[in-house]
């Protein structure tokens, strides 16, 4: 391929970003931080299909847009939903992990690409990107959604038993509780405005 | 378990048996920090942060081909 052509096929993955990131925070807002992962995992699983079948560019391309949504997406609404079921204290230790699984991530594509980069095997790599995916989307399945989204909603019983669930018998809940239905809305809009930069 | 609960008590604080989860560190020991972690806060932590890991690996995915691929074709002609 020509190097225009991996610029095209590079930057649908950007352009999937941008479309992910834009739809992830009222997706969020609306069907909630556990279904719009799971939304993403969706993606996740579809874009690499394309992407490691793919006969020419365009289905390649194509498998790139789709993983880009579900990528841009999911740097948006992980790091919400984190800092939601964290401990309040912890919020900012928590928070990193988004960025630590990222790099994570590089390096894994990076020894993947090490020992696989040769003849056929390319697909193997993309593949391995939809078995991700895959393991993500079953892992939701026993998830929980954000204890602070659900009180919003106005769901406070099945969010107080999720917290005692995420937090163990030790922990005393009254104050985190308390601290939702004075912030809540004011927290979650000041969130919103930090990821659009 | 014990031992936890008898670390709990030697924390001053309003309330005797139970840590107040709200912005209360912990210590500066980073021992400490995970003690009071579930299992299931932590599955639910890497379920979620595999995301952002996808994210990391289809951003080098493709380029590493392109890389690979060039010298590839370096080396044919």
């Amino acid at each position: 391929m020509s190097s225009t052509e991996w610029g095209v096929v590079g930057s649908m993955y950007t352009l999937g970003g941008l479309l992910g990131a834009l739809s992830a925070g009222p997706s969020a807002g609306k069907y909630g931080r556990r279904m719009t992962m799971q939304l993403t995992s969706i993606f996740f699983i579809i874009g690499p299909v394309f992407e490691a079948l793919s006969p020419n560019i365009g289905v390649m391309a194509f498998g790139r847009l789709l993983s880009g949504i579900g990528a841009g997406a999911s740097v948006v609404v992980v790091p919400i939903y984190i800092s939601e079921i964290a401990p309040p204290a912890e919020r900012g230790f928590f928070g990193a992990f988004t960025q630590i699984m990222c790099n994570v991530g590089i390096l894994v594509a990076q020894l993947l690409g090490y020992f696989l980069s040769h003849d056929q095997y390319w697909r193997i790599i993309l593949a391995a990107g939809g078995v991700i995916g895959v393991a993500q989307s079953l892992g939701l399945l026993l998830s929980a959604e954000s204890p602070k989204y659900l009180a919003e909603q106005g769901h406070t019983a099945q969010a107080k038993r999720i917290l005692r669930k995420l937090r163990g018998d030790n922990f005393d809940l009254d104050e985190e509780i308390n601290s939702w239905g004075s912030q809540g809305v004011d927290d979650v809009s000041g969130r919103f405005c930090r990821h659009m930069h | 378990m014990a031992n936890t609960q008898a670390q709990y008590n030697a924390v001053p604080s309003p309330h005797h048996h139970k840590r107040p989860s709200f912005r209360t560190p912990h210590t500066m020991d980073p021992r400490t920090w995970l003690r009071d972690l579930t299992p299931y806060f932590l599955y639910i932590l890497f379920v979620a942060t595999l995301g952002p890991l996808l994210f990391g690996f289809h951003l080098v995915s493709v380029p590493r081909l392109s890389a690979a691929t060039d010298t590839d074709h370096t080396r044919a002609s």
